[in-house]
């Protein structure tokens, strides 16, 4: 059965969480003019190492990156798999402490942040063992038609006070490159960086074409722009880039008449959380997938408490909103490491498997 | 002792034990049976006609009587249970020959009338009944196909139980079938008489929200489950078909559809999805912006809905679960009730209570509406079966959004959504449109 839907839902909904709080700022302090062209740089990268990694995971029919790994080298598919462990880890964590930090700033300011830490980890737990990931596969596509619509919404909203003037400049030469050298644009990729390796994690039953990996990349290039433009769009440059999260600034400004509600902002931020969620569940299962296939196969009702506990450990260990940011400045170079190489090796494996398969056959 | 000699002192004690001698010509058959099950005038008549004319027309008797039915072998047990499963047992004297005729029974259920769970507008009305045989009976008329495979198993030690297996042999899903098939031949001892004992066999956990199969009334839904690829189970006595498994999409669409244009249709479909939404959502909803979130309001309507609670003595929650108590209250009593007193109790717990508690300032006028409006939204899904699962859902919203607000109403619906794609019946998940697949 063909989970092309799904695939797709899953990928759009794991990274759309993150684009709306400080991928806009990285762009904008990578760049101070023609913002479009980093935007795209990153999406271009992302569609090559997909590229990559489906090319290196085509080379074995019905495996996953696990299993992979493990029948090459056990030492280097260790070393992988940890990386692989660390990148998720570190990846719940930051977001779980950054959303909690959201939500305690926009919407429940009474309430402890360790209780909505504790809400972003118990939560996204039990869609996982509920679930597994042919539970979590169908959610997205549940959760994408309830939550689809009022973040659409909002975001059509949004573009209530923009000036369409600071469009302009869209080029101005070679110069607009200079970006390339500047470590924010480099930040910015953490927001392509998601769901990326949950491609290799799918298991066999779940068939689906390459093809709903790349229109799932492409349906997320208008939200990437969006969440970049619609704030210099509506306050100019150097206005929005003082903001600490320039688009649910925006939104907050917004202004519709006919609707009960005051703060439409609170619909995108639920929207958005529970994307993050869904994220933080993806993520969980391939830390589950990474255990128990590499390591040991404990019970999930075991093993998912366990990890969780250690997760809300460390993120009790982030005193504040600076510390996660920096975390995360510094986690980035380890995320990039990991996006280039786990694709690369898998490419290389994949391609010396396919030799050696051609030289058995024509020996036949 | 001969066997009939046994049979008939095990029968002694029935009141409704007949055991009739007939002389025809110069043989002596004796016919037995029980008069609750088996209608002996007609029986009779319709036994001795062939047996008094086998003689003109140069035929054996002996021969007559043994096509009359299905001889079976002269045993105790095998006899009685015979009789038991209403059959009329005839004995010929001389050879000792015992056959087990198909008698004319006793009606045992209703006529075929209109169904009193579901209703059809601009579909058919005759609804399944008691009868097991009936109700295979108007399957078969509603789904001509030579696909169409009935296989019924025999349950109980005790009391015996009869429970019919229908499906699609070319369109049901291969390893539903397969699981449904091993589950039910598991263990034959066991009884199966109602869903609780049918849900224990077929594996389902006790601790189950959503519902694993739906019960359909009339035959048509009934057909189109099967045409979806769908298995449909009839227990003996149980005046409706048990469809598996429930899909999530049996929430909003019902065969009924089919007969509006398609704008209709669709229009209604998504009117019950606002239903489902509304149910789960309001009351949590009050909650949460009455008593976490104000600010999310329009100043106005904060500031109004502020007021109307001005006298309100206690939480919002609290308030809402109040209400909440009386409303499930006035559903779960007037189930029982004769339709003479019912009215009443509308009345009473609708107009006084309802005016009564706004007057005495325990709630606000605007919970009422809400809760009200949730209500009515409640009934909105298809199968009764469905609305018990919203009902209960709703609660979790309630105490989710006193705690945490708006963000608790975005975690249970989202708790809510992780249940349900997580959820599977016999290995078939719950969370897909229409056609039942496996994994």
């Amino acid at each position: 059965m063909s989970k092309n839907l799904q695939v797709s839902t899953t990928y759009i909904l794991v990274h759309l969480a993150q684009i709306f709080f400080i991928y806009p700022i990285d762009i904008m302090e990578s760049t101070d003019q023609v913002h479009w062209l980093p935007v795209l740089f990153g999406c271009l990268f992302n569609l090559i190492m997909i590229f990559i990694y489906l090319k290196g995971l085509s080379y074995f029919k019905d495996q996953n990156i696990i299993e992979i790994l493990m029948k090459k080298s056990k030492f280097l598919a260790w070393f992988f798999l940890l990386h692989a462990l660390i990148y998720m880890g570190s990846m719940i964590i930051l977001t779980v402490r950054g959303f909690a930090e959201v939500i305690s700033i926009t919407v429940l300011s009474n309430t402890p942040i360790w209780v909505l830490m504790l809400l972003f980890l118990i939560i996204p737990g039990y869609i996982t063992l509920q679930g597994m990931i042919g539970g979590i596969l169908r959610l997205s596509v549940l959760i994408s038609a309830l939550f689809v619509v009022p973040v659409v919404f909002v975001i059509l909203a949004s573009f209530q006070n923009v000036d369409w003037h600071y469009l302009l400049p869209l080029w101005t030469g070679f110069s607009d490159f200079k970006f390339v050298t500047n470590p924010s644009f480099y930040m910015s990729l953490f927001a392509c960086s998601g769901g990326f390796l949950m491609i290799g994690f799918l298991p066999s039953f779940t068939k689906f074409k390459p093809k709903a990996i790349y229109w799932g990349a492409l349906a997320l290039l208008p939200a990437y722009l969006i969440s970049v433009y619609v704030p210099i769009l509506t306050f100019g440059e150097q206005t929005a880039r003082q903001l600490q999260f320039p688009y649910i600034f925006v939104v907050d400004t917004i202004e519709i008449n006919w609707l009960m509600f005051e703060r439409i902002n609170v619909f995108l931020l639920l929207g958005l959380v529970a994307f993050c969620m869904f994220f933080i569940s993806v993520s969980l299962w391939q830390i589950l997938c990474i255990i128990q296939q590499g390591v040991r196969n404990i019970n999930s009702n075991y093993l998912i408490p366990i990890i969780l506990i250690l997760l809300f450990i460390s993120c009790l260990f982030i005193p504040d909103w600076d510390t996660s940011v920096q975390l995360l400045q510094w986690s980035m170079a380890f995320r990039l490491y990991v996006m280039v190489t786990t694709p690369v090796y898998l490419l290389i494996i994949g391609w010396l498997h396919a030799k050696k398969l051609k030289v058995e056959l024509n020996n036949l | 002792m001969t066997v009939m000699d046994e049979v008939t002192d095990h029968f002694s004690a029935y009141p409704d034990f007949v055991n009739q001698k007939l002389q025809i010509a110069a043989e002596t058959l004796t016919v037995t049976g029980l008069k609750s099950l088996i209608n002996f005038p007609q029986t009779i008549y319709m036994f001795r006609d062939p047996l008094l004319t086998s003689a003109m027309n140069g035929l054996e008797l002996i021969d007559v009587f043994t096509s009359l039915g299905q001889p079976i072998s002269v045993d105790r047990n095998t006899i009685i249970t015979e009789i038991l499963d209403g059959m009329l047992v005839a004995v010929h004297e001389a050879s000792g020959l015992v056959v087990s005729i198909y008698p004319v029974p006793q009606p045992n259920s209703r006529a075929i009338s209109l169904p009193t769970m579901e209703n059809s507008i601009g579909g058919a009305n005759s609804a399944f009944n008691e009868s097991l045989d009936n109700n295979i009976m108007m399957l078969r008329s509603h789904l001509n196909s030579a696909d169409l495979q009935v296989k019924t198993y025999e349950f109980g030690n005790q009391v015996k139980n009869r429970v019919s297996l229908c499906f699609l042999d070319k369109t049901i899903d291969p390893m539903l079938l397969q699981n449904l098939k091993h589950k039910l031949e598991s263990d034959p001892t066991t009884e199966i008489t109602n869903m609780l004992e049918l849900s224990h066999r077929l594996g389902f956990t006790k601790f189950t929200w959503v519902t694993h199969y739906m019960a359909f009334e009339l035959p048509q839904n009934t057909a189109r489950a099967l045409k979806n690829g769908k298995a449909v189970l009839f227990i003996d006595r149980l005046p409706f078909s048990i469809v598996l498994p429930s899909l999530f999409s049996d929430l909003f669409m019902s065969e009924d559809d089919l007969n509006h244009p398609p704008i209709y249709s669709w229009l209604m479909r998504s009117l019950r999805f606002l239903g489902v939404m509304l149910t789960l959502i309001l009351p949590g909803l009050y909650v949460a912006l009455v008593s976490v979130n104000p600010d999310v309001l329009r100043f106005e309507l904060a500031h109004s809905i502020a007021r109307s609670r001005l006298d309100v003595p206690y939480p919002a929650v609290i308030e809402a679960l109040l209400l909440l108590c009386v409303l499930e209250l006035i559903l779960e009593a007037i189930i029982r009730l004769p339709s003479s007193i019912g009215p009443t109790i509308t009345m009473v717990g609708g107009i006084v209570l309802g005016q009564a508690v706004v007057d005495a300032k325990l709630v606000s006028n605007l919970l009422i509406i809400i809760l009200a409006t949730t209500t009515i939204a409640n009934a909105a899904v298809v199968g009764y079966q469905n609305t018990y699962v919203l009902r209960l859902f709703k609660y979790l919203l309630l105490f989710l959004a006193a705690i945490l607000g708006v963000l608790g109403i975005m975690s249970g619906l989202l708790i809510i959504c992780a249940y349900i794609a997580g959820n599977r019946t016999l290995g078939i998940p719950y969370l897909q449109l229409i056609r039942p697949k496996g994994e």
